[in-house]
């Protein structure tokens, strides 16, 4: 009897499944469809801010190696300028070169849909509400495809939104050439500027941040053109273009990227003005105020945004030292003395080859260049307000006596006789005191440098500042709590795009007026940044040794000029790609520091017992010989292995993979 | 019910049986080897070990075959014993030398010997050294040009150290591979060289490379081109006692 009732229940169970006939085919609660997101404006703002969330913007949580949005915040200092030499630190050095197989046709697919569905709704907008949205989704498409031609050179054009039930010949697009994808790019471009108007909300694209994206793309094709021949990428992929752009189209690319720049520039924007006396203080700012007349597109953040949208990072707490300005991370990545000493050289040593004498560190940096002391935190300077106020003390040892010149110290080497360890101390990795004739002497800063080079404190005599919040308190400064936005576009970068337009199409064109009116873009980012007037001469140094192409002083003054502009903010590396001369300057370098260091026999003593130091800056080797290396085949990413795998039209792979 | 359990055990082997189609595929059961050779001198192809390869393409399949790689040894040979048996594209590949014919269709048997015939970018000529006081090492050499048309850019000249007979960019004392010990050049053959005769004007000394006391060094001369790969040329190894 019981089993009869359990055959009974079960069979009633299954036949609960066996309602065939229902209709299945309906429409899911809680999906939105087409008509909700494309049929008026509310939709479409939601739909493109999941595109906005996705594109890929290499800002603070961009990881070279692992991608964009990666959450690992602890890796923020893992930056393209950890890469490009302008930073060194901890573990990490050239290891992203080859990408991340970054194949983002999924939210390209996403952007055609919406071109492809938009027109359908036109009815529901108003004409100006139309264009913007209409123009909006061109210049979303055209950031993805920059951000996979700069990485692979060309690759497939998929402007339609694929049948995925279609013939499998249809779907396995081939790569386009180069410059087709260039020039794709400019098309899609094009259409945004002229449909989109002069304004949006905060962190959304106009027509000038459409503008500000193609004299940047321009800028990066005409380069290519330019120079791709003299870096010899032979293969298949150089053969069928895939790579590399005739050198022909440079004028056309330079003359879109110049154009464009002008639109920009006809634009609403200023350079950033707002503390015009305190140009060293005006330069910081300009990279925290949330309303600055530069900025042409920022990405913001937020701490109460939901964790998976990845919007906050580390910035502070992963560049600064612990625990006086940071009280979770340490700092893993410092700029090298290289960098610094772009924006003019360091007072270090006299006529004579001996080093200056300074009492107070300070005085090392009172003359250079605002800008320069705003992108750099020297020793001695100073961070945070009231009872947290503290200065950066950085220090590499004691030196009992250094009567000779710098020279003597051979970078730093331990074989040098005046480097002996009687004569050199050094200490770490914790503080210690060293008994000169009675008297305790702190050896070694509390910002560094340790005598092993302790990872987490600057080995390179430096930190950085730019971008680093000083109004943040450090009890505050954690990973995951740093908000401050990043420049996805500002007015410097596109009057620096003009400028190397202008002067790359006067010397195409051999014309002297475009060159001259390249350095008056120059001159206004100079000046803001307080530094010395550019003396231009028609007839500048020949540096065509230096990268085995044509090269004058001019044009390595306008290039110069960009990276101590734009240092830190992950131009450098893509610009060493696009100059074809990341093989020239990263072929075994191994970057500078500068080390302070307190000489015993000088010091002094004050009538009240005060002592009155007598300090040295010596130009050494970074301690850990780290050395960056560029591969040749790193011009290109190697397209993923995986889309090949998938699609082998896509062969020929990139040269030298 | 022991039975039933039995049986529901047993019935579990039968899925064990669903792989049972074997691979009747020959394995790879070819080997094939040789050497490159230098095709001014009629020697060995010098090079530094693991440096080139020779690039297999096996046509037999597919149109877009994934490119095997076999390493080139130190004396210009190379050998690999498991290959299979099919149609291969053969070319000696990212070395230091003029791109080299490709041998298409070659049938692979079970034994194949094969050599290849490459025309180097340079020859480093005329390398003399002399041991300094302080054991310090001044080394010289001139270049000459097989094919001076089309070179791309000399770039550099340097010595590699080692303290074994393999010498080269891939076996190498670290500390001798600075900027402080290369003669750095980045010219076009037309300023360096004669176009003609393809003999270098220039003689490049590297000085004052400092050698410790009682080891014996294996040194070369390397240069290199900027063409695709930029690998050495190199000079023969030769050792140096430190007394």
């Amino acid at each position: 009897m019981k089993k009869s009732i359990a055959i009974a229940i079960i069979g009633l169970f299954l036949c609960s499944g066996m309602q065939s006939c229902k209709k299945m085919d309906l429409d899911p609660l809680g999906v939105l469809g087409e008509d909700a997101l494309f049929g008026n404006e509310a939709g479409a703002r939601k739909y493109v801010a999941g595109m906005y969330s996705y594109l890929p913007i290499e800002d603070f949580v961009y990881h070279p190696e692992r991608g964009f949005r990666w959450d690992n915040y602890w890796q923020n200092p893992e930056t393209l300028a950890a890469m490009s030499g302008e930073m060194t630190g901890q573990f990490w050095g050239i290891a992203g070169a080859q990408g991340f197989g970054y194949w983002p046709y999924d939210r390209i697919r996403n952007v055609n849909t919406l071109i492809a569905g938009l027109p359908k709704y036109k009815a529901n907008y108003t004409e100006q509400g139309y264009n913007q949205i209409f123009g909006e989704a061109h210049f979303l498409r055209a950031f993805y495809y920059f951000a996979l031609v700069k990485r692979y050179g060309g690759v497939p054009i998929i402007k339609d939104v694929q049948d995925p039930t279609a013939d499998k010949e249809q779907l396995l697009v081939s790569r386009n050439k180069e410059s087709e994808v260039y020039h794709f790019i400019n098309e899609d471009l094009q259409v945004a500027i002229s449909m989109m108007s002069g304004s949006s909300e905060r962190g959304r694209a106009n027509k000038y941040v459409a503008a500000a994206l193609l004299s940047r793309a321009m800028l990066y094709a005409g380069s290519i053109a330019k120079y791709s021949s003299y870096s010899n990428l032979s293969g298949d992929a150089t053969d069928k273009q895939l790579v590399g752009i005739k050198k022909e189209e440079a004028e056309w690319f330079f003359k879109q990227a110049y154009d464009a720049a002008t639109t920009v520039l006809a634009g609403p924007y200023s350079l950033y003005n707002k503390n015009a006396q305190d140009k060293e203080l005006n330069y910081v700012n300009l990279f925290l105020d949330l309303d600055s007349p530069e900025d042409i597109l920022i990405k913001e953040y937020s701490l109460t945004a939901p964790h998976n949208n990845r919007l906050k990072h580390s910035y502070d707490a992963t560049h600064l030292p612990n625990p006086t300005f940071s009280s979770d991370n340490e700092s893993a990545a410092y700029p090298v003395l290289n960098v610094v000493e772009l924006f003019g050289e360091l007072p270090i040593t006299d006529a004579g080859g001996k080093p200056i004498r300074y009492t107070d560190r300070k005085q090392l940096y009172a003359d250079l260049e605002p800008r320069q002391r705003a992108t750099f935190y020297f020793s001695g300077m100073e961070l945070r307000e009231g009872a947290e106020r503290r200065s950066f003390d950085i220090q590499r040892g004691l030196y009992k006596t250094f009567p000779g010149k710098a020279a003597d110290a051979q970078m730093g080497a331990g074989t040098a006789a005046i480097n002996s360890e009687s004569n050199r101390i050094l200490a770490g990795p914790k503080n210690s005191l060293f008994d000169y004739n009675g008297t305790k002497i702190n050896i070694t800063g509390e910002h560094g440098m340790w005598k092993d080079g302790h990872a987490n404190n600057t080995r390179t005599g430096f930190y950085i500042r730019k971008y680093i919040n000083y109004k943040m308190s450090t009890k505050d400064v954690k990973l995951y709590n740093s908000t401050q936005p990043w420049k996805v576009f500002r007015l410097a970068e596109i009057l620096l795009n003009k400028a190397e337009a202008a002067y790359e199409l006067g010397l195409i064109k051999n014309d002297e007026t475009l060159k001259q009116e390249a350095f008056q873009y120059i001159a206004q980012v100079r000046n803001r940044a307080g530094a010395k007037p550019y003396l231009y001469t028609a007839a500048s140094a020949n540096l065509s040794g230096k990268y085995g192409y044509p090269l004058d002083g001019n044009l390595q003054f306008i290039r110069e000029e960009r990276e101590r502009e734009l240092c830190f903010e992950n131009h450098h590396w893509w610009d060493m790609r696009r100059w074809r001369i990341a093989d020239v300057e990263l072929n075994n370098f191994v970057p500078n520091s500068l080390m302070p260091y307190l000489v015993l026999d000088e010091l002094k003593y004050a009538p009240g017992g005060e002592r009155i130091n007598s300090f040295i800056f010596i130009r050494e080797k970074e301690p850990w010989n780290k050395t960056f290396n560029f591969e040749k085949k790193w011009y290109y990413e190697p397209i993923p292995g995986g889309e090949l795998n998938k699609n082998p039209n896509l062969y020929p792979q990139n040269p030298i993979y | 019910m022991r039975t039933i359990y039995l049986l529901t055990a047993l019935t579990g082997l039968l899925f064990l049986n669903a792989c049972s189609k074997t691979d009747n595929y020959d394995g790879p059961n070819a080997s094939m080897k040789g050497q490159v050779i230098d095709k001014l001198t009629s020697k060995p192809f010098m090079t530094g070990q693991g440096e080139f390869s020779i690039r297999l393409l096996e046509t037999s399949w597919s149109d877009n075959p994934a490119p095997q790689d076999i390493a080139v040894k130190q004396d210009g040979s190379y050998n690999h014993t498991k290959l299979f048996q099919a149609t291969y594209t053969l070319q000696p590949y990212g070395g230091a030398f003029w791109p080299a014919q490709k041998i298409e269709g070659y049938q692979l048997g079970a034994n194949a010997e094969q050599n290849f015939e490459v025309t180097p970018y340079l020859q480093i000529k005329n390398v003399k050294w002399t041991l300094k006081a302080e054991n310090k090492l001044e080394i010289s050499c001139t270049l000459a040009a097989p094919i001076t048309g089309g070179l791309p850019q000399v770039i550099e000249v340097r010595p590699f150290l080692s303290l074994t007979p393999y010498c080269g960019a891939g076996n190498r004392i670290d500390a001798y591979y600075k900027d402080e010990y290369r003669a750095l050049i980045n010219q076009n053959w037309e300023n360096i060289g004669n176009m003609q005769t393809g003999e270098g004007k220039e003689t490049y000394t590297i000085k004052d490379i400092p050698l410790k006391s009682g080891y014996t060094y294996y040194v070369r001369m390397g240069a290199k081109v900027r063409d695709t790969y930029e690998k050495f040329n190199y000079s023969a190894v030769e050792a140096i006692k430190v007394p």
